[in-house]
């Protein structure tokens, strides 16, 4: 039902108008900006690049072809354009030895990441998360915080299904990596 | 490996921000002034689709009809000859072109009629 109305929204924009674009705004200017917030390090860009994303949309919803759903390919836009402003601004990421994420147990991951009875570990745990890069908390923001599927955030990342698993399985280890490093 | 429940919390008690109360009908402007661009653009790049193809059009006529008059440069002494039996056949075509007007300008009166009620 949703997807029908987004098609006839489409549609009617597609054929010159514009007052139906109102509906996307109300349905995803806040989701898009809540994951803008959270993977671009300078908040107050989060605004400006929400709008951007809509514009984007807006420019060329022609291209729209419904191979995935609208809100996939919104999230897509979204992710590109902060990419695209994170990269003019040549932000820095901490960069951690291969060898030591490897060496981290899997064990001791999966009870460090359940682990959230212990305050300390927590803020060291979102410490950790402001040192990943771009993409690794794209990643985690729209697999754990919107609760995408494998599917859709491969789609919004433009990776393989399986690419996507095997980075979220190394940002888990990672995320632990920095945690037990900055310990030291 | 989507339990994570402490990766969970820490990832949703992080700041969300929020958006201006006038966000959207800030937005709204925007997305209409860039609808009236775009058309002004479609319309511009429709008048020079047009021009191009109608100079295109007057210069082949011109050059075609200096090659034609080049190489003919002498008309037939008179080209409409009328044979008294083709002669015949013109009324009928007249009444078949008149025909075809009537139903053509028919057409586009109960079109526009059927347009008028649709929108009422």
């Amino acid at each position: 039902m949703e997807q029908q109305n987004e098609m006839e929204c489409i549609r009617r924009i597609l054929e010159g108008e514009t007052e139906p674009f109102s509906y996307f705004l109300q349905r995803y200017s806040r989701p898009i900006h809540s994951m803008i917030v959270r993977i671009v390090p300078c908040r107050e860009d989060a605004e400006e690049l929400t709008q951007d994303t809509f514009i984007k949309a807006f420019k060329k919803l022609d291209t729209y072809k419904g191979d995935c759903s609208f809100s996939t390919w919104l999230y897509r836009i979204a992710y590109n354009t902060a990419v695209s402003a994170t990269r003019k601004r040549r932000m820095w990421f901490p960069v951690l030895d291969e060898k030591k994420i490897e060496n981290v147990p899997d064990e001791a991951v999966d009870a460090f990441l359940n682990n959230e009875e212990d305050e300390v570990l927590l803020q060291k745990l979102e410490q950790a998360i402001e040192l990943l890069n771009m993409e690794e908390r794209a990643l985690i923001t729209l697999y754990y915080t919107d609760e995408k599927s494998i599917i859709e955030v491969a789609s919004i990342l433009q990776l393989t299904s399986e690419n996507v698993k095997v980075k979220l399985y190394r940002v888990r280890k990672k995320i632990y990596a920095l945690v037990k490093n900055e310990k030291r | 490996m989507n339990q994570d429940t402490a990766l969970k919390k820490v990832l949703q008690s992080r700041e969300k921000g929020d958006l201006p109360y006038d966000f959207e009908s800030r937005l709204m402007r925007t997305i209409q002034a860039e609808a009236v661009k775009k058309k002004m653009r479609s319309a511009v790049l429709n008048l020079c689709l047009v021009s191009m193809v109608s100079l295109t059009m007057i210069a082949g006529t011109i050059l075609g009809l200096k090659y034609y008059l080049l190489v003919h440069f002498s008309l037939p002494e008179n080209p409409f000859k009328f044979l008294s039996d083709s002669a015949s056949l013109f009324g009928f075509f007249f009444y078949i072109a008149f025909l075809v007007l009537i139903l053509l300008g028919l057409d586009m009166y109960f079109r526009k009629l059927k347009q008028k009620s649709e929108a009422s």
